[in-house]
């Protein structure tokens, strides 16, 4: 009898009922509603949300613009992690491709609304910390995302964390938008760059905290 | 392998056999037929250890192939990354206890794992996956430009392994 026959019998005496783990479109779903709340939360317990934000949601299209893609790069984000999780399923740096491409274009629209001065900037509503508030409050997420992912088996540990911290990063630079001052340069520089921050910290903790497969 | 997630024993046990010698051709195949039977079982049984423990992960609605070869390449690749530390590191205080006949306990698994992780991972995507510079690229996350030196210093690399173990 060769060494792994033994192995297997000894695997199949050790065989339990296992739970599956939850479709990706779920799991990323019930992932960023969770992450949503809790920074919802967070940023309305350290400060009002701007004034004006209801004409503006109702009155500026590139506003509404600015936020779609804000919206889809976390929702991509959340898809490309639960999928990083699943082996054979997402493999590479592909992977990542849509929710970086997403969060590319937020920002080149950042850029676009300055170039061709879109929208009216507003310095209602400023925040003095906005920039550590978007890394401080990813954390929350991000650490649920990649509490998730621990359950199952990521063979590339920094880039599902990497994806993870982008996703986490995502949501409460969604919430500065609605929250602190409205200008595209201070939105690029100040809510959006630290999601890059963030996406650098997941993969760090990735590497550290999901196990190896 | 829904049966085998279910609890069912025997369906699990079948199974595991016929993944065994699924992945013992896998790995003959994509790493070269190699003349250390311990590493092709060191490999066989690290991966069904690996599936054992994260067999939660598959999902029946998904084909059961690309799911068991992935979890299988990135453990055969994870054995010879650790054999190949293992050997750096016994490397200074290793002597030749006898010389050895010229090519003698040749072996394309033995001659990869010499190489760094890097140079090891373009041999296996480009010339033993067959993935093409530009794919081999994009899953190693660098350039086509980067991967080409890499394959190119890889195979000089081995050309210069081979020469020394008395091979032209």
């Amino acid at each position: 009898m060769r060494p792994r026959d033994d192995l297997i019998r000894e695997l199949a005496e050790d065989l339990t009922p296992a739970r599956r783990l939850a479709a990706p479109a779920p799991a990323a779903s019930a992932w960023l509603l969770t992450g949503a709340l809790a920074v919802a939360a967070i940023t309305l317990a350290t400060g009002p949300l701007r004034p004006g934000l209801a004409r503006q949601l109702t009155s500026e299209p590139g506003f509404a613009v600015d936020l779609l893609l804000g919206v889809l790069a976390a929702g991509a984000a959340g898809w490309a992690l639960m999928r990083l999780r699943i082996p054979g399923l997402a493999e590479g740096v592909r992977a990542a491709a849509l929710p970086l491409l997403l969060f590319a274009a937020w920002a080149g629209w950042q850029l676009i609304e300055w170039t061709q001065q879109v929208g009216p900037s507003s310095m209602l509503g400023k925040r003095d910390d906005c920039v550590f508030e978007v890394v401080l409050f990813a954390l929350p997420p991000l650490a649920l995302g990649l509490w998730l992912v621990r359950r199952a088996a990521p063979l590339d540990r920094g880039l599902t964390g990497l994806v993870a911290g982008l996703g986490a990063g995502v949501l409460p630079a969604l919430a500065m938008q609605l929250a602190c001052m409205d200008a595209p340069l201070h939105s690029l520089g100040l809510h959006l760059a630290p999601v890059l921050l963030a996406g650098a910290l997941g993969a760090l903790l990735g590497r550290w905290l999901l196990p190896r497969v | 392998m829904a049966g085998a997630q279910a609890g069912d024993r025997e369906a699990y046990a079948k199974l595991m056999a016929e993944v065994a010698d699924t992945i013992e051709r896998f790995v003959r195949v994509r790493f070269g037929s190699t003349r250390d039977p311990d590493f092709l079982e060191d490999c066989v049984q690290e991966a069904l250890l690996t599936l054992h423990r994260v067999r939660h992960t598959w999902d029946p609605r998904l084909p059961f192939r690309p799911w068991l070869f992935a979890i299988v390449r990135h453990r055969v690749i994870d054995l010879l990354r650790r054999r190949a530390v293992r050997r750096t590191e016994a490397l200074p205080s290793e002597e030749p206890a006898h010389e050895e006949e010229p090519g003698a306990g040749l072996d394309g698994a033995r001659l990869l794992a010499t190489l760094e992780p890097a140079y090891r991972e373009a041999i296996v995507l480009t010339k033993l996956e067959g993935y093409s510079l530009a794919e081999a690229a994009t899953r190693a996350g660098v350039s086509t430009g980067a991967m080409k030196t890499r394959v190119h210093r890889a195979l000089r690399t081995l050309q210069k392994r081979l020469r020394e173990e008395g091979l032209p």
